[in-house]
């Protein structure tokens, strides 16, 4: 057992020493080397971007850079006493700063005080402040005057993977550089270049299942390559890989998504047991189904999918055959039947149970029918109604439908849906027209009753507000040169209608109307009249009564309501008419 | 307690112990995995074998460093869980840590840092420990235990070689539960309830869970929408303190499970003893229905656990179970 020797991970082992071993940030290297070549370097750096990218790597090549006892030079020495100093942490002139532990106001004006000695034997006084997001409000304010003007000796470098946390004035004060996510051929060619170099013998396919799970991350890239080293020794068998880093087996993601496709709800759950018994986590079983519907989007959708997932030309033509014919939409639905799966699982206490269920979910989805073409056959059903036989439901609203289609004639954007057209609207237009359609069904038995209210739509063209009045009184006769109009006694309508003025304006529009003199006659309602006589406000209530019955009745039998009531277990609540 | 006593998670062990055999041990771990599936046990295995005087791949077990490993009174492990009077792992706790850890180890070649759960460090205390966990002081080993490494930051997570351990084989946890004293039937049961838990299953044990699924079953058979006593009747006396009522509504997700699983034509369900009065059930509804239900129950379980009433929340969700047994499943449905 050789405990006692002192192991070092390879992502520590294999931290770049040099700019130019820094993988897949070459703006970065470049940016910085100009600046020293040309003695432009600034005073203060923030090197942002994801975790194991490069950050804190980059300081420290960039300190060493500036202090190398061999003078300030594109690539460091890393041999000198100040290089080795740095590269083990223990240079009296570089502090490298654990930003997050040390983040109060007090640790920086313990900073503040330092920067003002010169570096004792290097020829910067270099800090380095990683994690400098958990610096605190105070500690970055009491930093900023230090930070824009510093002595000439100090250096200033920040890493941090959420550049989005510091103050503006801190960012407004540094030369901000930001890394990249590292590509798969960059972190492929790195690990092979560690597994050389440590005599480990390992397949290229072996190497590519190891990069991708670190997902643009060298470190995780090469941490994983550890873990798998630790598993295997000297020569590492294909099969282990997939086991140790918990990679979901290809095969597994197929039948999956095959049982999907053909609705084999049986088949999805025997792949869901399998994930189990092979002991990889639903969580990662979800993502990489995801990934596996995102590749089949793709492939689906554009006609190179090569350039877009970095699979290989089997994968890619299973992926071609698994997928044609399938509808995009069905595609789109089941992964976002999986995207919400994946939130769930991480906080369900079963895992497997959500997995299940949403697997069964996506393999009973009916097939979605497009918008477009249903607005199609209703279109076809719409024109045809005239001529052809029409299905039961549409029979009995035919008679109404009538104007709803001329309506419609007149409007095409618009549905046609009775629900969509109100009445009171129409009851308008149709009476201006001169054909009041509601008449049959809202008959009355006075017989002046549809002089009078032309009357009052005659005055409500004039004088809205006598109209309006005129609304509430009930008609009692109506003849040529004579009126009698009758209002609810003691009401505020009979006071404003015997009043003088509003009497000779109703005269007025009386003989406008009729061509003669009139006499305009008001009474009290009196217990005699009671019942006999309505007032068009009454009436027109009344027959929003009615109107809003009958669509009710209409909307409770109708067979599309029904099927949606079903369908969603609702219930009828609420009729409501938009104009 | 040495590897050779842990049930199940031959890989994981194996990989530790070839690990530790070439003296390729990291510096962080995250132990991933349900509680109760044996996270801790493995990491005190690995840290007795580290310690251990025979150096050997397994632990021995007598010696002096082991006992006081298994004693948890070694001087060179420190714990690092939330203080009892505090949700989080607090800053200052991770700050003391750093220091301690920069101390030379007492009696063993180097410190041991054992963090649970991981989960509970917050914002600060997590951002803190970055470094340390990148390039520990005098090259400690630290042990991350939780039971879902993606609540951790992911740049934690980047610095630790990730450990999953997986839910526990029914047949492992019955046999722990048989050595018990279990009968062999409810044994086997909560074994299949569990989860792979052996905390579940214990947990199980204790609650006479097999009365409460009999009781939960005869109230579910004799659910009646036009007898709605019948319903109220069993909220009334199913809904009880928080954590009972969880209960209930566990067992009643295995039912369902079970349910939507028969209706899909799988046969591996997990309550087999009471295969026939389920079946029963499943007759009654489609396959889509019972996915509904199953995740109706889910969803009433997060009510639950999120406070709401017990009772109003028992009644709702027996209301839509009576509904949707009470309906013969529409033609044309899918089976």
């Amino acid at each position: 057992m050789s405990n006692s020797a002192h192991y070092e991970v390879l992502a520590r082992k294999y931290r770049p020493k040099k700019f130019s071993e820094l993988a897949g940030q070459e703006h970065v290297s470049r940016t910085l080397q100009n600046a020293i070549s040309t003695g432009r370097v600034a005073h203060a750096f923030l090197l942002s971007g994801a975790r194991g990218v490069g950050k804190t790597s980059t300081a420290r090549i960039l300190a060493r850079a500036l202090n190398c006892i061999e003078g300030v030079s594109l690539e460091p020495c890393n041999a000198c006493v100040n290089c080795l100093e740095i590269t083990n942490g223990n240079s009296i002139d570089v502090f490298e700063i654990d930003g997050a532990s040390n983040n109060g106001v007090e640790q920086v004006r313990d900073l503040r005080e330092n920067v003002r000695y010169l570096p004792s034997r290097s020829r910067y006084k270099i800090f380095i402040i990683d994690e400098v997001h958990m610096l605190s409000n105070q500690a970055f304010n009491a930093l900023l005057k230090t930070l824009e003007e510093p002595p000439e000796h100090v250096k200033f470098i920040f890493a941090t993977t959420e550049p989005h946390k510091l103050p503006i004035t801190i960012l407004s004060r540094c030369q901000r550089l930001d890394f990249k996510r590292i590509t798969l051929q960059k972190i492929m060619e790195r690990l092979r270049t560690i597994a050389d170099t440590e005599n480990i013998r390992i397949t290229d396919a072996s190497i590519a299942l190891v990069a991708r799970k670190g997902d643009g991350s060298m470190r995780d890239s090469i941490t994983a390559l550890d873990q798998v080293l630790a598993f295997c020794g000297e020569s590492v068998a294909e099969e282990d890989v997939a086991i140790i880093i918990g990679a979901v087996d290809r095969r597994l993601l197929h039948d999956a998504c095959g049982s999907i496709f053909s609705s084999d709800t049986q088949g999805a759950l025997q792949a869901v047991k399998r994930v189990d018994d092979a002991g990889y986590s639903m969580r990662q079983f979800c993502r990489e189904m995801i990934e596996y519907f995102r590749s089949l989007l793709i492939v689906r959708s554009v006609p190179h999918p090569e350039e877009l997932l970095e699979l290989t030309d089997g994968e890619l033509s299973e992926l071609r055959h698994q997928v044609e014919a399938l509808p995009i939409s069905d595609l789109q639905r089941r992964l976002t039947l999986l995207v919400k799966a994946e939130n769930e699982i991480s906080h369900s206490s079963y895992p497997r149970l959500v997995m299940e269920l949403t697997l069964l979910k996506c393999a009973m989805l009916e097939p979605v029918i497009p918008v477009q073409e249903l607005l199609e056959k209703i279109r076809v059903i719409e024109t045809d109604s005239v001529r052809s036989p029409s299905p039961p439901w549409e029979a009995r609203v035919t008679g109404k439908a009538a104007h709803h289609t001329d309506a419609a004639r007149k409007e095409p954007s618009r549905p046609i849906c009775p629900i969509s057209s109100n009445p009171r609207q129409q009851d308008r237009k149709s009476n201006a027209d001169g054909y009041p359609d509601n008449e049959a069904i809202f008959s009355d038995d006075l017989s002046s009753d549809k002089n009078w209210k032309n009357f009052v739509d005659f005055v409500s063209s004039g004088n809205p507000a006598i109209a309006s009045l005129l609304e509430h009184g009930s008609l009692v006769r109506m003849g040529r040169g004579d009126i009698e109009i009758a209002f609810p006694a003691g009401s505020y309508f009979l006071t404003s209608a015997r009043d003088p003025e509003s009497l000779s304006l109703i005269r007025d529009f009386a003989v406008r109307f009729s061509g003669c003199e009139t006499k305009i006659t008001i009474v009290a309602i009196n217990e005699e009249m009671k019942g006999k006589v309505h007032s068009l406000a009454e009436k027109k209530k009344r027959d929003e009564e009615v109107m809003t019955d009958a669509f009710r009745k209409e909307m409770e039998s109708h067979p599309l309501v029904n099927e949606a009531l079903r369908l969603f277990g609702g219930e009828l609540v609420e009729i409501r008419l938009f104009s | 307690m040495p590897f050779a006593e842990i049930l199940g998670h031959d890989h994981v062990i194996d990989m530790l112990r070839r690990s530790l055999l070439a003296g390729r041990l990291a510096h962080a771990y995250i132990f991933e995995g349900p509680a109760g599936t044996g996270r801790r046990k493995t990491a005190i295995a690995m840290i007795q074998t580290l310690f251990c005087r025979e150096k050997r791949s397994d632990a021995c077990g007598i010696c002096s460093a082991c006992r006081k490993v298994a004693a948890g009174n070694h001087a060179d492990i420190h714990l690092l869980a939330p203080l009892p009077d505090k949700k989080d792992i607090v800053i200052d706790q991770i700050r003391e840590l750093q220091y301690l850890l920069s101390l030379r180890p007492y009696e063993a070649e180097r410190k041991v840092c054992l963090v649970e759960p991981a989960d509970r460090m917050n914002t600060s205390s997590a951002n803190s420990f970055l470094k340390t966990l990148e390039e520990p002081p005098g090259n400690a080993l630290i042990v991350l235990l939780t039971e879902n490494a993606d609540s951790l930051l992911p740049t934690i997570r980047s610095r630790c070689q990730l450990v999953r351990f997986a839910p526990l084989a029914s047949e492992h946890i019955a046999s722990i539960l048989l050595k018990t004293g279990v009968d062999e039937v409810v044994a086997s049961v909560n074994a299949e309830m569990s989860g792979g838990s052996m905390t579940r299953a214990m947990l199980l044990e204790n609650d006479g869970v097999m009365e409460q699924r009999e009781l939960l079953l005869g109230y579910m058979e004799k659910f009646d929408l036009n007898r709605i006593k019948t319903i109220f009747d069993a909220s009334e006396k199913l809904s009880g303190t928080r954590e009972d009522s969880l209960a209930i509504l566990d067992t009643l997700l295995s039912f369902m499970r079970d349910v939507v699983l028969m209706l899909a034509g799988d046969e591996g369900i997990t309550n087999s003893n009471l295969r026939g009065r389920l079946a029963g059930f499943s007759r009654k509804i489609t396959l889509d229905r019972g996915v509904e239900l199953a995740e109706e129950i889910a969803r009433t379980r997060a009510f639950v656990l999120n406070n709401a009433n017990v009772k109003l929340a028992f009644d709702a969700l027996f209301i839509k179970i009576a509904g949707a047994f009470a309906s013969p499943p529409p033609l044309g449905g899918h089976t």
